[in-house]
């Protein structure tokens, strides 16, 4: 028992520890770290076997900025016919960006995009940017500005 | 009593507790993920969060039947993320999704036996059995006023090289104008392009002489005008409902928001739920060029040339026949304009 004792200072204002309770101290330490190892092997584990092919979601999410008149997509006004892969230029701006794709800290990608054409330069980003963990890609797009069409290159910096 | 000893007790009971939660979060952590089930939750999980960012891509309406299989699992879609679980969420894999900007989802399907997930006029919608119509059209929420007061002429056209419509476009009219006529509007707003038959007070019969030319109102005496001609298309694999207007028009909107309501009450209506309609569109034509028989001088009214069907194909023939199901759906997208 005298392993265990607790030891109160004499004026009574706190306590000492005695050797039983830095040893659970330690152990819960050490239990913590083989959780939170244990933790990330299973995840890990869990996450290979359940692995998309690569680049699927983000191809999904860019097909939304392209395709969907929610988005960036040419919208006939009069037909109500959306051209995909069609870029309205009114609509390439931050305020549609985050209409069509509203983002929180938490979700799984962020994008910054840059649509270049000889008579353009503009840029948007998804609220959640945050400039980490980048891989950039570009596809080429047709502008619509006023009634004309014009060819230009979209620059997509995505953050995974 | 002995301080030393009540304190030591108290320590004594704070290292159980201590050892019983490290115990149980190493425990529960260790079953939940040992579950075999864990990684296939985590797949379908992803995989579903997957299809709802498809949706949000598509460029119109789209239905996808889900073909995992889900019935052992319960599962929760809210606005941002989907959750597969057995028994609580605690044992659940979640994944998640981006939606547009003011989506709201609340929904748990317990062991579906399927799952379809659909966008259809930008709504998203997620069920076991969802019942929903593709070729149904996105209405203009802004424009019209109500229809209510304002004097309708029934075209029910003829067919070409005849003097007459079809009977079943003929009965098309008169059924509409019943509906109209008994539900919503008077009689004596009512024009047609033929001779009308006096109303008759006892039954409530307003209906149109589809083979008397002879006394025809003139579209510029009123508000609205319906044309209505069965479609004829040499592929009888179609069978669409078309609505022209008229291009340029100062009605161009009104007329298409008249056409989207007719054509959506057409589809919704579920009379025709085993006829197979292959399409929908609305189709705004140059009067000058057209080769379609419009009436005169509706450039300034709201104006519907509704195209039903396809004479040549056995499904146009079979929706043609269903005549009162036909008016009264025309009569319903009527009613909904400027509600």
């Amino acid at each position: 028992m005298g392993n265990k004792k607790i030891f109160f200072s004499k004026k009574g204002s706190g306590f000492l520890l005695g050797k039983k309770p830095i040893y659970f101290i330690i152990v819960a330490f050490f239990l913590f770290i083989v959780f939170i190892l244990f933790s990330y092997l299973v995840l890990s584990n869990i996450s290979s076997t359940t692995t998309f092919p690569e680049n699927i979601e983000t191809t999904v999410l860019i097909n939304r900025f392209l395709n969907s008149p929610e988005c960036f997509a040419y919208q006939d006004e009069e037909t109500g016919r959306t051209y995909t892969g069609i870029t309205d230029l009114d609509k390439f701006n931050n305020e549609n960006l985050n209409e069509c794709y509203s983002a929180d800290e938490d979700s799984p990608r962020a994008f910054m995009m840059d649509l270049n054409s000889d008579d353009y330069q503009k840029s948007v980003l998804t609220s959640n940017w945050r400039a980490k963990k980048i891989n950039r890609m570009s596809q080429y797009v047709i502008i619509y500005d006023k009634g004309n069409f014009y060819g230009g290159t979209l620059l997509i910096a995505v953050q995974e | 009593m002995n301080k030393r000893g009540v304190v030591r007790s108290m320590f004594l009971a704070g290292e159980i507790v201590g050892a019983a939660i490290v115990a149980f979060l190493l425990i529960s952590s260790a079953v939940k993920w040992s579950d075999s089930e864990t990684p296939y939750k985590a797949y379908l999980a992803r995989d579903m969060a997957l299809v709802i960012d498809t949706l949000f891509s598509s460029p119109g309406n789209i239905i996808i039947n889900y073909t995992q299989n889900v019935s052992k699992y319960n599962i929760d879609f809210n606005e941002n993320s989907t959750t597969v679980y057995k028994k609580t969420q605690i044992d659940g894999m979640s994944y998640k999704f981006v939606g547009y900007k003011g989506f709201e989802m609340d929904l748990t399907l317990k062991n579906p036996a399927k799952i379809q997930f659909a966008k259809i006029n930008d709504e998203i919608s997620i069920g076991e059995s969802l019942e929903k119509n593709l070729n149904l059209l996105k209405c203009d929420e802004t424009t019209g006023e109500s229809l209510k007061d304002k004097k309708i002429l029934v075209d029910p056209g003829y067919e070409k090289d005849k003097i007459e419509p079809s009977g079943e476009i003929c009965g098309i009219a008169n059924s509409f104008i019943f509906k109209i006529t008994n539900a919503w509007i008077n009689y004596f707003n009512i024009l047609s392009t033929r001779n009308l038959h006096e109303y008759d007070g006892d039954e409530g019969i307003l209906s149109i002489n589809c083979n008397d030319p002879s006394e025809s109102d003139k579209p510029a005496d009123a508000g609205v005008v319906i044309s209505l001609r069965a479609g004829k298309n040499k592929d009888t694999t179609k069978n669409n409902i078309k609505a022209f207007i008229v291009s340029g028009s100062v009605k161009e909107k009104e007329s298409r928001k008249l056409a989207c309501l007719i054509i959506n009450s057409i589809l919704e209506n579920k009379a025709f739920d085993n006829t197979k309609i292959t399409g929908a569109s609305i189709v705004p034509v140059d009067v000058e060029v057209t080769d379609k028989d419009f009436p005169e001088k509706i450039k300034d009214e709201i104006f519907v040339m509704l195209e039903i069907g396809n004479t040549e194909s056995d499904d146009g023939k079979e929706l043609l026949k269903k005549i009162p199901e036909l008016g009264g759906s025309i009569s319903s997208g009527f009613i909904k304009y400027g509600k």
